[in-house]
């Protein structure tokens, strides 16, 4: 089914913003990438693991005609975020827009999860996100401006079968993402949160095959999200266009029944 | 007047009467009614034909087992389309008539009756004449979609279905035609030799993707020549070969005869659990009907496996099945499919489900599955085995290690760092969780209306009647023009639905009110 986004092509919302994707070699995270090139962003994204997937997303970044940096950074060493900022804002003066993609799932029974698989989901999913926020932030409140895109779950806010661990990382996001609108909102700095459904690619590999159909019986587009998709809305939430959304969990999953 | 100096004693029959249900005479196959009896911890079926005689066969060689295993039901599923009307009373109706208790899990749809071997255990009577046509398999296949929707698996049978000169075109219209995911996946019925001796051929069945559900019957020499006719040891573990190399996935099918192969049921099934290729392994006891069963043994009552002997034997063989590793699989009757599954553990032992899991709370769960598949069903009942041991008062060494393989597999198989596909997730799971069916076909000795009613494997025909396999083998092979094509008609004929009844015959009793 054709979901309209190639014919889109080309927008403005973001012209010479300077954007900073976690989690950009696959998945949503290349969607993003490949949507806010196309609207006239300069791109920096982190990626760890998938030297091909990277390489892919730099080469559609730049077929948009955008300038971009790809940071190999492990985010979960010490000090790593910073230092994933500091990159940016010497090649680039600044970061405009922070979007914390990153995020792992495993599907794994509470029961069986112990302090590590909890330790390990949280990291990725929840503390690299908040020490991302808090190193980006710190330019932007002292540029009176920027934007800030959590890619939550709708697994944070509905009763859904899922790893209780990822669903605990998802809430915490998205409390974060309410709190900190509040609190960095006066300074210029808008932050929201889209709470994805089920999209192509990406964590859906994790999602056993009979929760998938669940979904897709639910979903009134009866179909997944694409990658692009939700790159659309992260960028006119990034984008100076949004000057009154803050502290938003928008819910992007197709008009899905729970 | 005299008085007798005796008063005629009156004696007990050696049997007790459990239930009554129709059979067939094995002379004529006259239908006739029979009982199910209890008799020195057996159970027996007794029937007499007017015209042949007196009959008893062994039903299950264990009363108790027997018993226990009826309640071992569920409502059966509705199919979405019946083809005959009940007019002239079971077995005679079939196609499915709408008496019938249960939609089709299992189809067999037979696209040829040409086979390069003769096998003296064959329960079909290859002619060596027919071979479906592309048209007539369309229809069918049409049909069997309009009547159920989407379907876990088929099968592809004949004869040897491989020699079929459309063979791959009639898989690629089965998973890859007008239906494509209706039918989730497409087995075929073979004894192995074109996967065995022709790269080509098995590298296109590869990449065609169905599954091979392989004829396996024996580990050593010597069998084959007595089931199959021909020693055929290499050749199989040839194309096992081929399978582990192409990757190809595979259930192994044991036809089993008593005295020939019976003393390796342990040994096959240790054999097939450690395949990855292999997720699942059915034991069919040979049953004596078909051009080879008729005359297979002199003693066709007396040779026969039932299931508890089955399962006993398997405990016997193996050290790591009981008897009650084994459930009744409750979409059928309780006589014609039981099954365990199991899970490779992280040291690499297999485990039976029921070890774990309380099977009687998941029947849903135990669906006739050649292969597993994700569900609702599946997905609670290992939960709540995982849930249940992990609070457990005390968890043992073993639950221990049960907990944490199954965490193992979980975290390998739905991990984000390492995103598999949807194909990659079910062969990852079928290499760590096998199924172990034993499918008891019937034949005229111990044909029991009972069963047939609740059958969900059916032949599939051209005009999309569904038959029933059993019935089909017994009562309408033999007149099935595809084959026989100077056959003398059925009689009595089932009637399609929507035809009018027949008018009533000037030779039936008035109707008195």
């Amino acid at each position: 089914m054709s979901t309209g986004i190639d014919e889109v092509g080309a927008g403005d919302l973001l012209r010479g913003q300077r954007v900073l994707v976690t989690g950009g070699s696959g998945g949503i995270g290349r969607g993003i990438c490949e949507v806010a090139a196309r609207h006239g962003a300069r791109l920096a994204f982190i990626w760890n693991r998938g030297r091909e997937g990277a390489d892919e997303t730099r080469s559609r970044v730049e077929a948009a005609g955008a300038e971009c940096l790809a940071l190999q950074v492990d985010l979960g060493e010490p000090g790593a975020t910073e230092r994933a900022v500091a990159a940016v804002e010497e090649a680039w003066d600044g970061v405009d827009v922070l979007v914390n993609n990153a995020g792992v799932s495993e599907s794994v029974p509470f029961v069986l999860l112990d302090d590590d698989d909890l330790r390990q989901v949280m990291e990725v999913n929840f503390f690299t996100a908040f020490r991302l926020c808090r190193a980006a932030v710190r330019g932007m409140i002292r540029r009176k401006y920027g934007r800030i895109v959590n890619i939550s779950s709708i697994a944070s806010s509905r009763a859904i079968p899922g790893p209780v661990h990822y669903a605990a990382s998802k809430g915490a996001l998205d409390g974060m993402t309410r709190s900190l609108a509040q609190e960095v909102g006066p300074y210029g700095v808008l932050v929201n949160a889209i709470a994805a459904g089920i999209f192509e690619a990406g964590l859906r590999s994790t999602i056993p095959e009979h929760h998938q159909q669940r979904y897709l019986s639910g979903c009134a587009l009866s179909r997944f999200g694409q990658p692009a998709e939700c790159g659309e809305l992260t960028a006119w939430l990034a984008s100076p266009r949004n000057t009154y959304m803050n502290g938003a969990v928008l819910v992007l999953d197709g008009g899905t029944l729970t | 007047m005299q008085f007798p100096l005796s008063v005629p004693q009156k004696s007990e029959r050696d049997a007790a009467f459990l239930s009554y249900t129709r059979s067939i005479c094995p002379t004529c196959k006259k239908v006739i009614d029979a009982h199910i009896v209890l008799k020195d911890g057996e159970v027996f079926m007794q029937k007499k034909c007017p015209r042949h005689g007196y009959f008893e066969v062994l039903v299950s060689s264990d009363a108790d087992y027997y018993v226990s295993s009826l309640s071992y039901t569920k409502p059966g599923t509705i199919p979405l389309r019946f083809s005959t009307r009940v007019e002239h009373g079971c077995p005679l109706d079939c196609g499915l008539c709408e008496d019938h208790l249960q939609h089709t899990c299992s189809p067999i749809l037979e696209i040829n009756d040409k086979c390069d071997l003769t096998c003296p255990v064959c329960i079909v009577r290859n002619q060596q004449r027919y071979a479906m046509s592309m048209e007539d398999f369309q229809h069918a296949v049409d049909k069997l979609v309009e009547a159920e929707g989407e379907l876990p698996i088929m099968l592809l049978s004949g004869g040897e279905p491989t020699l079929h000169p459309k063979f791959f075109e009639m898989c690629d219209y089965v998973l890859r035609g007008p239906h494509e995911g209706k039918i989730k996946r497409l087995l075929i019925s073979t004894h192995g030799r074109k996967i065995a001796t022709n790269r080509k051929f098995a590298e296109r069945f590869k990449a065609g993707g169905m599954y091979a559900s392989l004829q396996f019957d024996s580990l050593r020499p010597g069998v084959y020549p007595k089931i199959r006719g021909v020693e055929l040891i290499d050749m199989k573990m040839q194309c096992i070969e081929v399978i582990q190399e192409l990757d190809i996935p595979t259930v192994l099918v044991p036809t089993v005869s008593k005295g020939d192969n019976s003393d390796e049921l342990g040994a096959l099934i240790d054999f097939g659990v450690e395949l990855d290729q292999v997720s699942s392994i059915v034991i069919q006891p040979m049953a004596h009907t078909g051009d080879g069963g008729d005359g297979y043994h002199g003693n066709p009552a007396g040779h026969r496996l039932t299931m508890p002997e089955v399962h006993q034997l398997i405990a016997e063989q193996t050290d790591w099945l009981q008897r009650d590793s084994f459930h009744p699989v409750p979409c059928s009757h309780a006589s014609c499919y039981t099954a365990t599954y199991l899970f490779r553990m992280d040291d690499g032992r297999h485990v039976p489900l029921p070890e774990f899991v309380n099977v009687r709370q998941y029947l849903d769960a135990m669906a006739n599955r050649a292969v597993i598949r994700s569900d609702d069903a599946l997905e609670t009942m290992i939960l709540d085995a995982i849930t249940e041991l992990w609070s457990a008062t005390k968890v043992g060494e073993d639950s221990e290690v049960i907990l944490g393989s199954l965490k193992t597999f979980l975290k390998d198989t739905f991990n984000s760092r390492n995103p598999l596909s949807a194909a990659d997730i079910e062969r990852r799971t079928e290499a760590r969780s096998k199924a172990i069916f034993i499918h008891a076909f019937m034949d005229p000795w111990d044909l029991d209306v009972a069963r047939l009613k609740k059958c969900c494997t059916h032949y599939v025909m051209p005009d999309g009647r569904l038959m029933p396999g059993c019935s089909y083998n017994n009562l309408y092979r033999h007149k099935d023009r595809r084959f026989f094509p100077d056959a003398e008609p059925l009689s009595p004929q089932p009637v399609p639905v929507g035809d009018p009844p027949p008018q009533p015959s000037s030779s039936r009793l008035p109707i008195v009110h």
